[in-house]
This record gives structure tokens, C-alpha cells and sequence, in this order.
């Protein structure tokens, strides 16, 4: 296995920018999750590590080897296609041994001792002499991953190839990549539009929005300090909350008619600001129900509009007098429609950003 | 509910056998006037079936020196043209499919060479006619195949760009990151999946070289001469050779049938790649 640089990748389509200016460090055994929204360049920047796409400037290393103008067959690359790309007209076995064919293909073993050991590791030894079109869903995944595994290339990529199995499926093979990639310390780099898959599988997460990276971090990083109100937006489920402010003073935002008086800590970062817009940003999880808040505590007034039960928890869905959405997660059953009350912020998890576009960067 | 979901299948049935007769009668017609003496065919009422078996318009057929020829000339020109049409037009259909954006942008050239297919032959011929002369076309093989081509190639390269996109890019890019150099990647991965589709182009393209009859009357003449255009030489001054000109009318329908019997199912797999599943 090798690491991977890239640096500077920029590619173009006519006057679309797929890519601009991206630069990345991977290192030997990890597993690097790109996501972002369709369109934000994550599978084109996929598509340039295989070589299947060719840069419109900046190079891309493997180790110490630039393959920048390296063609997908010399790269020593694998990879799991979005549809899979297994071959109808061949059995599932004769798909897995497929790459070790190839011309120049240095096989340890028979290959038929490298289809079955790799059709053990990916569970799939039941159904090897079946025809593709035979396979059920998660099935053919499992060959196509084999596929992918029978060798053991210098870089091992995935693009979305979870899309489209149900969740429960998705779970169970994204537990056994993990498993497997732990195991052989193989360089991952995996695409998902899927900020969960995302959070649950990388060691690290490369956010991207607009051809361009928004954040690099771990998943905890990227989940408690998103870089941006982008990242913010992006990543967690249930989606962020976030107040539109204007700084009105020392530690003070103003969002209509809701008044926030920021803990000191978060106060420093606004110093001086007066006037400049500010996006508040709070995690559902980060918000507690009260009727009757503390003084001085940060809440806003809110309506109960929507309960959704996910078990032990419920999500609420809530309304300030504005009509400016809150959402909130809180212990099961204790919150109805209609309901009026205060949720409280945990001043400790507090977001602030100097502005409201995606691109306004993190202040506190 | 019930009699009316049974009784529908008995109509269509019944309607289908009825069709089956219709479009069978004439193919029967024609080997039933192939096989009786001229003098009794247009005996009225006709008879249903040969009552004297007659052998001797085959006969003519397969030893007379014209018609034996006028069936190989066919044979020559039809395969010389298919072979060409599928090959070259395999090769424009590929480049058509996975390189649409740089030599068709906007459809316009594959739009173009299929409009020649629109166009009424007819109205070409007698500018054929004269540019063939001024090339020695006229009268060989090699003419016809070259004016086949031209009506060939846009079909092939059409029906071979649809095979080709019905096989995802993502098939050939797996086999690349795997290691398949461009060529190998079409033996081993493109072709398997195209091949019904080659023959169902081959066996149109065939097809319609070996019944073509406006041109082959006018390109060629005393040399070479396609087999329908011996049939209206059997349409005398004081009468017709009704049963040579059924009995060559077996004998070129054979071949195409054969060959139809032979590929049924890579036909049928031809229209939907055999992957319709996946």
C-alpha cells in the first residue's frame, strides 16, 4: 500500500470547475472519506487518483512516484464503480478473478485459490458459480468489492458504490469494508454524498462544496468545529440549527426579535464587531427543553410543531414567533404537538460564523 | 370476470392462427406453383397442392448457367458488403458512442448519416449511373458492394452506436483500473457483450443487399448480375416462366432463412444486450 499526495489538482470541463486547486495527504493504511453534496467535485477528484480523468493542472503521488500522467492500468489502483461494473456475461467467480488475468498480473497462488480466499474474506463463497444477473442487490456488491480486493493494489478506491442498497445492507457492508481494511491496512479513499456513511467509516473526512475542500479533519473535529458554516450545515444528523444575527454589542446578536447574550469565552471572538452579520449555530443535541429558563440563560421561545420518534429519543420541530425553525433532540415522549416552552442552549457548543454564506468561516 | 380473462387468450389465439395463415400462404403459394408443370398452373380453379410433383423448374435453377451465377454474383456482393458495413461500421458506431462529445457535438453528424438513410434512393439513381460509368464501377462486384456501403454503413453505425451505449462506460473503466489495455479490454469485456448485436447488425445489413433490385438492374449488366435481376428475364414476350421464377424464389429464400433459424436468439438478445436485468 502507498500514500497519496495530491497537490494543487485542479480539472476543468469546458468552463465547469470540477476541481480547483485541491490538495490532500494521505497516508499508507488509512481511510479517507471525501463528501459533499453532488456536483462538489468529490468523484472527479476520485476519478483523477484512478487516472480516469486526466488533470487540468497539479500532480497527484503515489509514495514517492508521481502518476500524475500515469495511465489507470499502470497506477496499480482498484476501485469499486457507483453501478458496480460487474460483467453480465460472466459468473461471479469469473468477475473476482477477472484482474488477476490481466497481462503483467503477478499471482501468488492458482487463481482459483486467490477467488476463494477473497470470497471467504467478502462472504460471498456461497454464490460464486452464479451469473451476475442472478445476484440479489447486496450480493453483487460483495462481488464487486471482491473484485476489488483480489489484488493487492497501492490504492483502494470507492465511489458511492452503498448508494443504492437499503440501510440496514448499507450498515452490514460498511462494517465489513471497515473490517477488511483495518485488517490488510489498505489506503482507502472512499466517496459518499452520505454525511452519516461518512462520519461512521473515515478516519478522516475531506468535506468538499464546489469543486473546492471545505474541511479536513476526523470525524469528531468536523462534527464539534466545523470549519465553516458549510461544514456546519453539511455534517449531522439532524441538520444544525442556525440564527441568522447581527452583532447589536459586547457579546450581543440580535436575530429579530430573539436577543442572545453570548458566555465571555464566545464573547471575545465578536470584540469590536458591531453591526456585522453572524451566523449562531447550535446542534439539535445541544438544546434542552424548559418552561421556565434561568435568567440570563440563552434560550429562544418556541411552539412544538412536528415530534418525530427515533426510539429512545425524540426529534422535535419547533417554531419561534418568527416562524424561524428550531429543531431540537430530547428524551422520548415528553414533548407534544403544540406545546410552548423555551429550549435552552448548552453555552459550551456554541457555533458562531462571520457571515451567512457557505464560505463564512468559524470565529470562536 | 373469470370466463371473460379465459375467453380473451381463445380469441387471440384463434386471431393469431388466422394471421399465421395469412402471412404463411403466400411462402406456401410459391412452393406450390415452383413445384407444378407450367402448363397446369393457371389451371382455374388452381389446385391446392401440386398434383404432378414437377422438379423440373429446380432443376433449371441449380444447372442453368444464369441463374447458378446470378445466385453466387448475390452471394459475393451481399457478403463483400456486410463484411465491410459491419467492420467499419462497428468502428464509427464505438467512436460515436464513447466519443460523442468530440466528434458529434450537438448529434448533427450522426443526425446527418442517418438522414441518407431518409433519403429516396430512387431519386439517385441515374447520377449513379453516370458517376459509376465515369469510375468503371458498372458491372462488378466491387461497384455494388461500394453502393451498398453507402446505404449499409449509416444503418450499421447507427444500430452499432445504440449496442455500444446500451454497455456502460463504467465496464470498460474496470477493467482499465484493473490493468486491460484498451484492446484487450474490447476482447475480453466490450465485444462478448456487443456480439448479438453485431449479428443482428450483420443480418439486416445482409438482408437488405441481397434483395436489393433498383440498383443492381441499373450498376450492372452482363458480367455480374445479382439474382433479382434475372427474375424479370423470366417474363417473356409470350408468357411467363411461372414456375422458374417461384422456384428462384425458394432458392434465394433460403439463405436468409437459415441464417434467421440459426441466430433467432442473438437476434432477440440483440434488441435488448442480453442484460435487460442489469
Amino acid at each position: 500500500m502507498a500514500d497519496v499526495t495530491i497537490d494543487n489538482l485542479t480539472k476543468r470541463f469546458g468552463s465547469i470547475v470540477a476541481t480547483n486547486e485541491i490538495s490532500l495527504d494521505i497516508a499508507d493504511g488509512e481511510l479517507v472519506v471525501l463528501v459533499g453534496p453532488s456536483g462538489c467535485g468529490k468523484t472527479t477528484t476520485l476519478r483523477s487518483i484512478a487516472g480516469l480523468e486526466t488533470p487540468t493542472s497539479g500532480t497527484i503521488t503515489f509514495d514517492d512516484a508521481d502518476v500524475t500522467d500515469r495511465s489507470p492500468q499502470d497506477r496499480d489502483i482498484s476501485m469499486v464503480f457507483q453501478d458496480l461494473a460487474l460483467y453480465p456475461h460472466m459468473t461471479a467467480a469469473e468477475n473476482i478473478a477477472f484482474p488477476l488475468h490481466a497481462d503483467g498480473q503477478q499471482v501468488t497462488g492458482t487463481i482459483d485459490e486467490n477467488v476463494e480466499e477473497v470470497a471467504r474474506a467478502t462472504n460471498c463463497d456461497g454464490f460464486l458459480e452464479k451469473q451476475v444477473s442472478d445476484l440479489s442487490g447486496g450480493q453483487r456488491q460483495r462481488i464487486a468489492l471482491a473484485r476489488a480486493l483480489v489484488r493487492e493494489p497501492e490504492v483502494f478506491l470507492m465511489d458511492e458504490p452503498f448508494s443504492d442498497l437499503d440501510e440496514l445492507l448499507k450498515r452490514q457492508l460498511r462494517a465489513e469494508v471497515m473490517r477488511i481494511q483495518k485488517e490488510r491496512g489498505i489506503t482507502m479513499i472512499h466517496v459518499t454524498h452520505d454525511q452519516e456513511e461518512a462520519m461512521t467509516m473515515g478516519d478522516r473526512l475531506v468535506v468538499m462544496n464546489d469543486g473546492e475542500i471545505a474541511q479536513i479533519g476526523d470525524p469528531d473535529t468536523v462534527y464539534s468545529e466545523p470549519s465553516n458554516l458549510f461544514v456546519a450545515m453539511f455534517i449531522g444528523s439532524p441538520q444544525i440549527n442556525r440564527f441568522d444575527c447581527v452583532v447589536a454589542g459586547d457579546g450581543v446578536l440580535e436575530s429579530g426579535d430573539l436577543r442572545f447574550e453570548l458566555p465571555v469565552e464566545d464573547a471575545e471572538a465578536l470584540a469590536g464587531a458591531t453591526g456585522e452579520e453572524v451566523a449562531l449555530c447550535v446542534r439539535p443535541r445541544h438544546l434542552t427543553w424548559s418552561e421556565d429558563p434561568d435568567d440570563g440563560a440563552l434560550a429562544v421561545p418556541v411552539t412544538v410543531i412536528v415530534t418525530e420518534q427515533i426510539g429512545t429519543e425524540d426529534i422535535v420541530r419547533c417554531e419561534t414567533e418568527d416562524g424561524v425553525e428550531v429543531t431540537a433532540v430530547v428524551p422520548a415522549n415528553t414533548l407534544e404537538f403544540g406545546e410552548e416552552g423555551y429550549l435552552v442552549f448548552d453555552p459550551d457548543h456554541l457555533h458562531l460564523f462571520d457571515g451567512y454564506d457557505d464560505s463564512a468561516e468559524r470565529l470562536n | 370476470m373469470a370466463t371473460g380473462n379465459r375467453a380473451l387468450p381463445t380469441v387471440g389465439k384463434a386471431f393469431l392462427a388466422l394471421y399465421a395463415v395469412f402471412a404463411a400462404f403466400p411462402l406456401y403459394w410459391t412452393l406450390n406453383t415452383a413445384l407444378k408443370p407450367l402448363e397446369l398452373i393457371n389451371t382455374f380453379p388452381p389446385t391446392l397442392y401440386p398434383e404432378v410433383l414437377n422438379l423440373s423448374a429446380f432443376q433449371w435453377v441449380f444447372s442453368n448457367s444464369r441463374a447458378v451465377s446470378s445466385i453466387i454474383d448475390s452471394l459475393i456482393i451481399a457478403s463483400g458488403t456486410t463484411i465491410l458495413s459491419v467492420i467499419l461500421g462497428a468502428m464509427a458506431g464505438y467512436a460515436f458512442s464513447r466519443h460523442a462529445n468530440r466528434i458529434d457535438p450537438g448529434g448533427n453528424v450522426s443526425f446527418w448519416l442517418l438522414s441518407t438513410r431518409m433519403f429516396p434512393p430512387i431519386a439517385v439513381v441515374l447520377p449513379m449511373f453516370f458517376i459509376f460509368g465515369w469510375l468503371n464501377l458498372q458491372d462488378t462486384h466491387l461497384g455494388l458492394i461500394l453502393l451498398y456501403l453507402t446505404f449499409n454503413l449509416p444503418l450499421a453505425t447507427w444500430l452499432m452506436r445504440d449496442f455500444f451505449n446500451k454497455i456502460p462506460v463504467s465496464y470498460e473503466e474496470a477493467a482499465y483500473v484493473d490493468g486491460y489495455s484498451q484492446l484487450q479490454t474490447f476482447r475480453k469485456v466490450v465485444f462478448p457483450l456487443v456480439r448479438p448485436g453485431l449479428i443482428a447488425t450483420t443480418m439486416l445489413s445482409w438482408v437488405f443487399a441481397w434483395n436489393e433490385f433498383i440498383f443492381a438492374l441499373i450498376i450492372t449488366g452482363d458480367n455480374v448480375s445479382p439474382y433479382p435481376t434475372i427474375i424479370p428475364t423470366l417474363i417473356l414476350s409470350n408468357q411467363i416462366l411461372w414456375d422458374q421464377i417461384m422456384a428462384m424464389a425458394v432458392v434465394v429464400a433460403i439463405p436468409p432463412t437459415l441464417i434467421l433459424i440459426a441466430f433467432r436468439k442473438h437476434i432477440i438478445e440483440g434488441m435488448t444486450l442480453g442484460m435487460a436485468e442489469v
